[in-house]
């Protein structure tokens, strides 16, 4: 793997750390600091509940790429019953048995900053809602947001049905889910990956689309957003050519609700839009398996 | 100094053993082995640069007519060797590096053995080959996609389009049918085994999770149809019900290596390479091989292949111990296992029995100088995360 693309968690330590990073690495150490103690905090801890700050996003910059093939050292489990979903949806737990109530329904693939995430919270009260990040520091920062959104809004118990883990979705999305468990895959702005050699390292691909059509119930929806033309392109040529999507109307994207967020609310797009570029919108619906 | 047999397949006629970039056919007797034929891989590495250059300035890629690059001091070697051997009913597969190509004989029934059918040159290195039906070869690619390549239509100039993929190296692709429905199952580098749907491979049938290190070999035995048997970096193997998804038994073969070795069966003389500062280090598995009701589990950089039987359940029969590690093995039709190790010799004995084990040293082994270097013989640990290449 050609070493620049290494992720930051693996590069060798640097003896000279620059003021910057400093800052970073102590404003991140009290992070967690305060993340420990706030993590486990849900709605019967309210009394000790203390107003606690936005994160800020300058403190967890890191590389734009990163690359979905190597192997990065993630933290996964071995098989979707294996998976410990109470740590990131406390709210979700039997206080008796301890044990996971809810079952992760949407998923925002490569969810970056997290805007989408916040956005789905309150439209989808009733269903667990998780974003997956492949970069570590995006992933940290995401994390700290969900837990003061919680903290901020403690009477109301919101933001309890959106959390974010660090993964690869190219290589662990089974893991994570059963067969048919999602319904609805975000992929807002992903990496275009312009050149030719690296297409493979596309979230959408012909062969990754048999993955997500697995973990996707039938009926379920597959949004894609982007503002590069050309990748929009290889998306619908893609979805267009696979047995299991259908291409949903642009009547359809008009009145639904999560075109609208999609719209709005991620970084990305936000950034778009203040370049008042456009964006490209495509939706599909996971049809039904033909008889084998 | 010659070159061993890294590679080995059998049918009931013949053995074919691979050696660096030639294989040789051995026709097989009670307890010898005759050279029937051989052919050797000549592509080498200018003739192929130079046509490849070719090929881009055909289609105006390049503006000017470059030198053919000569690699620099410490450019990684690309070996001209064949990796992979297999037989599937009337052909012979094997997988070659140089050009990253899938070389398919037919066996023709008579004194010249085979005639060379099909080259057929893929984007990335082939790691692993099945057949699908009498017709089509699945092969599955360090990169993690499977093609489908028929094995007797003209080489295919244009883009292949894999019929399923991973995102991980490959490292088995093996079919199996069930209630006449087909299916391919793939193991990769990451710990996943994957069923899918044949031909509508875009359907996945599962997963099954049941490895923490990478999957090397899975072997579905022609007698238990149902049955599938896994194994790689781990310290156990995985017997499946892959029909139903069920991991009936994870075998600690481990423990019986460790075993071994205390009781003397094993050395560190004989197995340099399994072995740190006096202690075993972690093992993987390199082949699982079945033949009716037994499979046979080799060990990398280990001189001792497991034997088990099914019974009710898949349970340990025998071990078989040859003088060096054991780089090839394949068991023929009429039970008898003929194994490649690290030296000049080929051995050969049967699965059950008493019979004593023959050992061989065909003549025509490739030879190769004291300092060219040898096909990396033991590659299959360096497929563990951390693992230095
Ligand atoms: C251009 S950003 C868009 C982020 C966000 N969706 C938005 O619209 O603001 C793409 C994100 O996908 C993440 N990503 C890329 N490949 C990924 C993968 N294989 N698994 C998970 N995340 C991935 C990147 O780290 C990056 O944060």
């Amino acid at each position: 793997m050609p070493q620049n693309e290494q992720s930051v968690d693996e590069a060798p330590q640097s003896t000279e750390i620059s003021t910057k990073a400093h800052k970073r690495q102590v404003y991140r150490e009290e992070q967690e600091l305060k993340r420990s103690r706030l993590k486990t905090v849900t709605f019967d801890d309210k009394e000790e509940s203390t107003q606690i700050d936005l994160p800020r996003k300058r403190f967890y910059r890191q590389r734009a790429h990163s690359n979905p093939f190597s192997d990065h050292q993630l933290e996964y489990p071995n098989a979707p019953n294996e998976m410990d979903w109470t740590k990131h949806y406390p709210a979700h737990v039997d206080s008796q048995t301890g044990e996971f109530t809810g079952k992760v329904e949407i998923a925002d693939i490569g969810c970056g900053f997290g805007g989408l995430l916040v956005d789905l919270a309150p439209e989808f009260p009733d269903k667990l809602i998780l974003g997956m990040e492949i970069r570590v520091q995006v992933t940290q920062y995401v994390e700290d947001r969900i837990i003061a959104l919680r903290q901020q809004h403690l009477a109301e118990n919101k933001y309890q049905n959106i959390s974010v883990l660090r993964g690869n979705a190219m290589k662990f999305l089974p893991n994570f889910f059963y067969k048919s468990q999602l319904s609805k895959i975000f992929f807002c702005f992903p990496d275009p990956h312009f050149k030719q050699r690296k297409h493979k390292a596309r979230i959408v691909t012909n062969t990754l689309l048999s993955e997500y059509a697995y973990v996707l119930r039938e009926g379920g929806v597959v949004y894609t957003i982007t503002d590069v033309l050309d990748l929009h392109e290889w998306m619908v040529e893609h979805l267009d050519g696979h047995p299991l999507f259908e291409r949903l109307s642009t009547e359809w994207e008009n009145q639904d609700a999560c075109v609208r967020i999609m719209r709005d609310s991620t970084e990305e797009g936000k950034k778009v839009a203040r370049n008042k570029g456009s964006k490209y919108v495509a939706c599909y619906r996971r049809i039904a398996n033909p008889e084998l | 100094m010659k070159h061993p047999f890294q590679a080995i397949a059998s049918n009931a006629e013949y053995v074919f053993a691979v050696s660096k970039n030639s294989i040789h056919a051995y026709r097989i007797h009670s307890d010898s082995l005759e050279l029937a034929t051989s052919w050797t891989d000549e592509t080498d590495q200018r003739t192929l640069l130079k046509e490849q250059q070719d090929q881009k300035i055909k289609e105006g890629n390049l503006k000017k007519t470059p030198k053919i690059p000569v690699p620099g001091p410490g450019a990684p070697p690309i070996y001209n060797f064949i990796r992979t051997v297999n037989v599937f009913e009337r052909y012979v597969v094997l997988t070659v590096d140089m050009d990253k190509s899938v070389v398919v004989f037919e066996l023709t029934n008579d004194e010249s053995v085979w005639r060379l059918l099909k080259r057929q040159r893929f984007p990335k290195r082939p790691d692993s080959v099945t057949m699908i039906d009498d017709h089509t070869v699945l092969m599955g690619d360090k990169f993690g996609d499977v093609y489908a390549m028929d094995v007797s239509s003209p080489p295919q100039t244009e883009a292949f389009k894999p019929v399923l993929g991973h995102v991980s190296m490959l490292t088995s692709v093996c079919s199996a049918t069930n209630n006449g429905r087909q299916y391919v199952i793939s193991g990769d580098r990451d710990e996943h085994i994957r069923v899918t749907n044949y031909p509508k491979t875009f359907v996945i049938d599962k997963w099954l999770f049941g490895h923490k290190e990478f999957v090397s070999s899975l072997t579905v035995p022609k007698k238990y149809g149902n049955v599938l048997v896994s194994g790689g970096g781990d310290d156990y193997f995985c017997v499946w019900d892959w029909t139903d998804g069920t991991l009936k038994q994870k075998i600690e073969y481990g423990k019986q290596i460790e075993n071994y070795f205390k009781e003397g069966i094993l050395s560190p003389e004989v197995c340099p390479l399994i072995f740190k500062e006096g202690a075993l280090v972690e093992l993987c598995i390199t082949l699982i091989v079945s033949h009716e009701d037994f499979l046979v589990v080799t060990i990398e950089g280990c001189n001792i292949a497991l034997i088990y039987k099914f019974e009710q359940e898949l349970v340990f029969s025998h071990y078989l111990a040859v003088d060096e590690p054991i780089l090839s093995l394949t068991i023929t039709p009429a039970g008898k296992i003929v194994v490649g190790t690290d030296s000049e010799k080929l051995y050969l004995r049967s699965l059950v029995g008493e019979d004593q084990t023959a050992v061989l040293i065909p003549e025509n082994l490739t030879e190769i100088s004291e300092n060219s270097p040898k096909m990396p013989l033991y590659a299959t640990s360096h497929l563990r995360k951390g693992a230095m290449f």
